[in-house]
């Protein structure tokens, strides 16, 4: 494999030595505020050559040496056309688009509507523009990214509430949500009503849940790749906001005109402000609040350097009184560094830092008490090489060095003055991955993306491997050895070399055919063994026990344009996904401080497929789409329903959404989205008995889990903007309202059901009555206003 | 405790949108299985071991008892057996507790041609030094709510892998919701979070009950209430037996819903001695060392500054 591989980069060099060829390359920007454009093409007019500009706006050409037309276009923007003259050499030409009729004085959005969706080689992608997810009618009125995304083929979740996303039938662990490069942990604030990203400060949203290229590893399900705003480098703006549980303030600017600029985004929630006249629960310390701030700055040294540095830092608290609650958040720095070598070698040095921790602390004096805090910390460096071989082939290597920090619980516990720690020792874990692959044009239809990436994984030393004896499948292991290991040994390896190929083939201009097929590799777990991801779930490294989870996909669609602007997009696309090395839990599965976890977990196999259908409309006064998907998610574990496969919590056999926008007028927007999804499985018992007179324990007679499906969930949001003042073309200050109600018609979904005995002491001698509950996290319809300004 | 109830009124706020409703869904009828619960102990009253069958999730008749099965317990060494003998419904008795801590019970169970087993040992237990009230206020909503709390005071002996179920009974009336089934593993929750220590204060607080989730707020322990508090010692395997028992029958409702695990079947340490037979029977054999004390409130007696 290795061998091929090499034979395969030498030819591509010797293709390399062509002469008389020249490149032109640049940045792509968008003209008012300098921010560089990702996935703008680059045409050459009369020609069927062109490139797309990469995730820094980065672009590079190599044609033989003549004058050409050059086209630019972007979604949303004017086209440009300049000519090139590459006669005398190498052309470097940075373009700026200025956007073209989506202003609001405009009535008739007139985007440009791009042919993307048929062209572009990425198959199972949703883009969402940060202007499409603050128009979406929201929970509370807060414009969100990871609630937008639900609204997307493949994309579902446990219920309202809960934290996370799943795609394509992976779990909430296996996404990796980059937040410029670095991986955040946990994307939810308030467990899962609100996600950790700051619309005011992100650019570009990319969810990847197909086809991953070779360059993203270290997740089985999907990529959320979230890039920020650069900050306008022309002039001073601001946006903000005050919602019905955030205020938000968001400031850019340049440094240096056209050379450094910035971008500083806070949220704060205040249901405690506000709750405060009302209770005195908050007096004494007490508090329940969350806050995130987003910050970044780039800095242009020259043509062919930029460097970028970026942070994230995100907190909910829940505080009882002064001593007591808990906390949680994310923090994530970035540092970059852009450097074009020659005219067609584009490299990017990321090295980043990101952390997730939580603290809990209970008692009320100091002789009883209990803290525990738990982290996970990662620190990464990252080289990246993009190389603009020839218009036919676009080559992108590159490597990660990761080195991860489990720290399961740093704990204390003091009980009458006595105290004991019972923390337990953190892990160390070295990943390293190498990647290589070319994107490549044969002929005027058919384009592949072919690429392979190697990932090494170590459980490193100082720590411990845990040897388990053998019991009954779904039975707790008995720990017979424990070896210790000094600092820098390795306890275990694992190495695995990840395919990843990806097909388009061009029928005609508005209408293409597409494929895929990944490996992917995870070698760190989120241990969850709740209905809805938790903000205590704790991150474990793959071990002598726990093996990588490995994902295998491939995915076809067919993707095809309608009208005479590519008015309507149309994507049919189906999966297949088999994983290895599941993770699920024996009952009674202690997963939080328990030195001896790996004894409580099971492992086994999922697979998962569906048919994804998406049908677009991106201009006229009406716009939004239709998603649709039919899908099935599957485990099998041993010790789990006999043995035999079983519904994932997450399973829906169909999941149905609408987004619609319509332009009333000049002032006003409304929007509206609806919901259908099938209900999703649980386990119902069959039977009862009584233990002790008093505690009655129901029983499902053949072992089952997720037997059964609860009602359907559906739900229609609505929502209004309304521009405020006066409407003037050049006005430096807009505000708006906007309203939303969220759940309508006030449906009761269901979130889950349970069976239960009455909490009413039975008659001496009868049965404590059984009962069945439904319950519904949003059971009325939740209305909201906010007002938002920018200048 | 005081912040268990502040931390009541914020979930509130949050989760004024969330509804539990009951509903009525129809259920798979299925075949009856034998139950034994078998939890008996060295206290001198009658010890019962009922054997009966399950029966349909919402069938509201009495539990259905088996009155021809054998019943007997062996201990010690050399072995003593003792028969229980049917009294009605599916209950066997034996007028006292019998054994000492450190004995290995065998408990069988004949009937219908099978033969149940099924094996226990009596672990030692801690004496429980005293039961306390204390005086504490809450305000929220604008009203100021008094309250007594009850505590017991009992120290887990050094060395690890002691397992408990403390008991109590308030005005002689056992506190018996499945959350207010109180768990220790030494001193504290779960094994090597604490060992030789006094059992923390939530285990030792888990002896008052606030009533029903909808009621008014209201004092655990009046002017005039007894608390009783017993101390099982239970074995390991017993103590993960009642931990799985909590998690399918002390379901979190509303909000807490999110944080549910699976509903799974509840397994215990009972064994069809004839391996190739299908028979099975749930429940779950026990023996237990006890320790107890009592209080009653008087509140004259209970300080009242902060």
């Amino acid at each position: 494999m290795k061998r091929l591989l090499l034979a395969h980069v030498l030819t591509l060099w010797a293709l390399v030595s062509h002469a008389q060829d020249y490149s032109i390359s640049g940045y792509i920007k968008d003209a008012s505020n300098g921010e560089t454009l990702i996935g703008a093409t680059v045409l050459i007019q009369g020609t069927s050559k062109g490139v797309v500009t990469n995730v820094y706006g980065f672009y590079s050409l190599t044609l033989p040496a003549d004058t050409y037309q050059m086209e630019v276009r972007y979604i949303g923007y004017d086209n440009t056309t300049q000519m090139v003259d590459l006669t005398q050499g190498n052309q470097r030409i940075d373009v700026e688009l200025s956007s073209g009729g989506q202003e609001l004085e405009e009535v008739v959005v007139s985007a440009d509507a791009a042919d993307a969706n048929v062209t572009d080689m990425q198959m199972s992608s949703n883009k969402l523009d940060i202007e499409t997810i603050t128009k979406i009618p929201s929970f509370l009125g807060e414009a969100d990214v990871i609630r937008s995304l639900q609204l997307v083929p493949g994309v579902s979740t446990v219920g309202e509430g809960a934290s996370g996303f799943n795609v394509r039938g992976g779990s909430v662990g296996q996404n990796m949500v980059l937040l410029d490069e670095a991986p955040v942990y946990n994307s939810s604030h308030l467990l899962g009503f609100f996600s950790v990203f700051n619309p005011d400060a992100v650019k570009d949203v990319n969810l990847i849940k197909g086809g991953i290229p070779a360059r993203y590893g270290g997740r089985i399900a999907s990529v959320l790749d979230i890039r920020m705003k650069e900050g306008n480098n022309k002039e001073f703006h601001g946006q903000g906001g005050i919602g019905t549980i955030f205020s938000r303030l968001a400031l850019e600017g340049p440094i240096v005109k056209d050379k450094a600029s910035f971008v500083i985004a806070g949220r704060r929630s205040y249901i405690d402000v506000l709750a405060r006249p009302f209770t005195d629960v908050f007096d004494g310390g007490a508090a329940l609040n969350f806050y995130d701030l987003t910050a970044k700055a780039n800095y242009n040294i020259n043509d062919n350097n930029r460097v970028f540095v970026s942070g994230y830092l995100g907190r909910d608290n829940f505080k009882f009184d002064e001593q007591q609650g808990f906390n949680w958040g994310n923090k994530t720095a970035t540092i970059r560094w852009n450097h074009i070598f020659g005219d067609r070698l584009f490299a990017n040095f990321t090295t980043f830092f990101s952390d997730y921790d939580y603290l809990l602390s209970f008692g009320e004096d100091a002789d009883d008490q209990f803290d525990w805090n738990s982290r996970i910390r990662t620190y990464d460096f990252k080289p990246e090489f993009s190389f603009f071989l020839n218009p036919n082939n676009e080559l992108a290597f590159g490597g990660e060095i990761a080195v991860q920090q489990f720290d399961p619980a740093n704990a204390t516990i003091v009980s009458e003055g006595q105290s004991q720690n019972i923390s337990l020792d953190p892990k160390y874990a070295f990943e390293t991955a190498l990647y290589l692959s070319n994107n490549q044009k044969i002929g005027k239809s058919l384009q592949v993306e072919y690429g392979i990436r190697y990932s090494n994984y170590s459980l490193v030393g100082p720590g411990q491997a845990y040897f388990y004896g053998d019991t009954l499948a779904g039975k707790r292991k008995p720990l017979e050895e424990v070896k210790e290991y000094n600092k820098g040994e390795i306890i275990q390896n694992y190495d695995n070399f990840e395919p990843r190929l990806s097909a388009k083939y061009l029928i005609n201009s508005q209408n293409s055919i597409k494929a895929s097929y990944n490996k992917t590799t995870q070698y760190i777990h989120l241990i969850s063994n709740t209905t809805a991801s938790n903000p205590l779930d704790v991150w474990t490294p793959s071990s002598n026990n726990i093996k990588p989870q490995i994902g295998h996909q491939v995915a076809i669609g067919w993707f095809r344009n309608l009208g005479p602007e590519n008015n309507y997009e149309l994507s049919i696309e189906s999966y297949y996904r088999k994983t290895k090395n599941q993770i699920d839990y024996i009952d009674g599965a202690e997963l939080l401080i328990n030195e001896e976890i790996e004894g409580d977990l099971l492992s086994g196999d999922g697979r998962a497929y569906g048919l994804e259908l998406m049908l677009k409309k991106n201009t006229g006064r009406l716009s939004g789409w239709v998603s649709y998907t039919l899908a099935r998610t599957e485990l099998q574990v041993d010790g789990i329903n006999r043995g035999e496969w079983y519904a994932t919590r997450y399973d829906q056999l169909h999941n149905f959404k609408i987004a619609a926008f319509y332009d009333v007028t000049r002032r006003v927007t409304v929007s509206a989205n609806f919901t259908f999804l099938s209900g999703t499985p649980t386990t119902y018992p069959n039977s009862k008995y009584v233990i002790q007179g008093s505690y009655v324990v129901p029983h499902n007679n053949n072992d089952e889990r997720n037997n059964v499906r609860i009602p359907n969930y559906h739900r229609l949001d609505l929502g209004a903007t309304i521009e405020l003042g006066k409407l003037v073309k050049q006005k430096k200050f807009h505000s708006e309202l906007v309203i939303s109600v969220y759940n309508v018609y006030s449906r009761r979904n269901p979130f889950s059901i349970y069976f239960t005995q009455s909490d009413t002491k039975p008659q001496a001698g009868s049965l404590a009555e059984t009962q069945a509950r439904q319950v519904s996290i949003v059971g009325s319809f939740v209305p909201s206003i906010s007002y938002n300004f920018r200048f | 405790m005081n912040h268990i109830i502040k931390y009541s009124l914020v979930l509130l706020a949050l989760t004024w949108v969330s509804c539990d409703d009951q509903i009525y869904p129809t259920l798979e009828d299925k075949d009856p299985i034998l139950v034994i619960d078998a939890f008996i102990d060295n206290k001198s009253s009658e010890q019962q071991i009922t054997i009966s069958k399950t029966q349909p999730y919402f069938d509201e008749t009495r539990i259905v008892g088996v009155d021809d099965a054998i019943v007997q317990v062996s201990y010690g060494s050399p072995a003593t057996t003792v028969t229980f003998t049917h009294t009605e419904d599916g209950v066997y008795t034996y007028p006292a507790g019998f054994g000492q801590v450190g004995d290995d019970f065998v408990l069988t169970v004949s009937g219908e041609g099978e033969t149940f087993t099924a094996t226990s040992r009596m672990n030692r237990v801690p004496v429980i030094d005293s039961v306390t009230f204390t005086y504490d206020t809450f305000s929220g909503f604008g009203e100021e709510e008094e309250f007594y709390l009850g505590e017991f005071w009992s120290t887990d002996p050094v060395g690890e892998g002691d397992t408990y179920w403390i008991k109590a009974y308030k005005n002689t009336e056992f506190l018996s919701q499945p959350s207010e089934i109180n768990l220790a593993y030494d001193a504290a929750f779960g094994s090597g979070n604490g060992d030789g220590t006094p059992f923390i204060q939530p285990i030792r607080q888990a002896v008052n009950s606030f009533g029903d989730d909808d009621a008014e707020f209201e004092s655990p322990y009046a002017d005039g209430d007894s608390l009783y508090v017993e101390i099982y010692s239970i074995s390991n395997e017993a103590f993960e037996y009642l931990q799985i028992l909590i998690s399918n029958t002390n379901i979190p409702g509303g909000f807490g819903a999110l944080f549910a695990g699976p509903l799974s079947n509840t397994y215990g340490n009972i064994q069809n001695t004839d391996e190739s037979s299908t028979e099975e029977a749930l429940g779950f054999f026990s023996v237990s060392a006890v320790e107890a004390n009592g209080k009653k409130l008087d509140v004259s007696q209970v300080p009242k500054e902060e």
